[in-house]
């Protein structure tokens, strides 16, 4: 008589050799430290800097930059078969490329889209990828050719928690993601039906497809947490682009389902709809 | 994190690093993106290894970060699995054996839905109780329970009298 653990040992047999790297975990968390001490302090000289300056020769500021690629080279086009250029990737070795005119562009219309239908709200960024922050609603490239150990993609992605009164008094936080990319790489595939079950963690979940006004596919899902609300939305264009949207009612650094900040994800689902059916968000 | 800390984490990851992997190749089925999981776990843990020794059940703790990588991973779209009744024609000869012939208990875990295959996997494999499964997942012990009952069924059906009552 053997425990269910044995028997299922026997059925896996011997494992591969693992690729797991414990000490290159713990280099790389040493390096990110340093970095983070040795960023703190130049960033704390800059700010002094900055302040001197202005202090000295008072004018009009240039206009803001939200950041450049590591690589001023030209970056290879996206699925093809050469190697990205370190400026193309948004790797957790380097800033992520924002410049691009397709991320600009879908920056542009994101914003546009929020303001319109959250005029009071505040979006935050909530991502922050040293040495620095990619601002909210900012679309960056993220591109990574598949490897055998890892599988590959391609889109732009920009996402921001979204605060704003929640009708009680206080102001609630959720978040807001956003992907848009081509179809038919095999970098990037978008649900084009309902699933049978949502996530893992679903305490309830409702799915409803159904067709976009120029005959894009869509399906909208509705998962419950104890408390926590997602709303997904994905859409497949007739020109083979691909977006997908998720609201939640909570900050994006809030992955379980018991904890939220505002009873609805920021938008309606219809609301959410539409913004994925923007035309703007397209490539 | 001091030397000592270091010392201790290392310690700790290594001693359980085969369970981890196992433990995550009968949720995803695969050992690449076994290996990505645990490898994103373990840096998870190392992040939080001081909130983790806190912690009363520190093996809990860990399953619960490989639970949510595994989550994360799989709500990227591309990633979410399509749950079938049948087994794929083909598999990837470098991840996984080409087929679960003669793995019976493999074949059924492929069957079962995401949700009650983790309660399963952390249930009877992690031996995790019904309480520490219910953390993991985040969810009631009734439901851990729920969840169970049917898959152990399965699974008892599947292997008739080779595996002992004893842990059901």
């Amino acid at each position: 008589m053997n425990t269910y653990r044995e028997l299922l040992d026997a059925e896996i047999g011997v494992a591969p050799p693992s690729t797991v790297d414990v000490e290159r975990t713990i280099r790389r968390r040493r390096r990110i430290r340093r970095y983070r001490r040795a960023g703190g302090v130049a960033s704390a000289l800059v700010v002094v800097g900055l302040l001197a300056a202005v202090a000295l020769r008072p004018g009009p500021a240039g206009p803001p930059r939200y950041g450049a690629p590591l690589d001023p080279t030209p970056a290879s086009s996206p699925g093809s078969a050469a190697a990205p250029s370190p400026g193309m990737t948004d790797s957790e070795d380097g800033p992520p490329l924002i410049d691009e005119p397709a991320a600009v562009r879908l920056t542009a219309a994101l914003k546009q889209a929020m303001a319109a239908r959250l005029p009071q709200a505040e979006f935050v960024t909530n991502r922050t990828r040293p040495p620095e922050e990619v601002a909210a609603l900012v679309f960056n490239h993220r591109f990574r050719l598949p490897t055998p150990d890892r599988s590959g993609e391609d889109y732009f992605f920009a996402t921001a928690d979204v605060k704003q009164p929640d009708g009680a008094g206080s102001i609630g936080t959720g978040s807001i993601e956003v992907l848009v990319g081509r179809l038919g790489t095999g970098l990037f595939t978008v649900s084009t039906e309902c699933a049978d079950e949502g996530p893992l963690d679903a305490q309830g979940f409702q799915c409803q497809p159904s067709t976009g006004p120029h005959g894009e596919t869509v399906v909208t899902n509705e998962v419950r947490g104890n408390q926590k609300i997602t709303y997904e939305v994905f859409v497949t264009k007739p020109d083979g682009v691909g977006v997908m949207i998720f609201l939640r009612n909570t900050g994006l650094g809030h992955a379980h389902d018991d904890w939220s900040s505002s009873p609805t994800p920021p938008l309606t689902k219809t609301q959410a709809r539409e913004l994925a059916l923007d035309p703007g968000l397209t490539l | 994190m001091t030397p000592a800390d270091e010392d201790a984490y290392r310690e700790f990851v290594t001693a359980r690093m085969d369970r981890l992997r196992r433990t995550a190749y009968l949720m995803s089925h695969d050992w690449h993106t076994a290996d990505d999981l645990v490898a994103v776990a373990v840096d998870k843990l190392y992040r939080h290894w001081r909130r983790a020794r806190a912690a009363s059940n520190v093996d809990g703790y860990v399953h619960r970060i490989l639970v949510n990588v595994w989550l994360d991973e799989r709500r990227r779209p591309w990633r979410r699995e399509v749950v079938t009744d049948r087994l794929p024609d083909r598999a990837d000869a470098a991840s996984q054996p080409a087929d679960d012939d003669g793995r019976p208990l493999l074949a059924l875990l492929r069957t079962l839905t995401p949700r009650r295959r983790a309660a399963i996997v952390l249930r009877f494999y992690s031996e995790l109780s019904v309480e520490e499964t219910a953390e993991v997942l985040g969810c009631s012990e009734g439901t851990v329970k729920s969840l169970t009952s049917r898959g152990l069924a399965d699974l008892r059906e599947c292997i008739g009298d080779r595996a002992t009552r004893r842990n059901g």
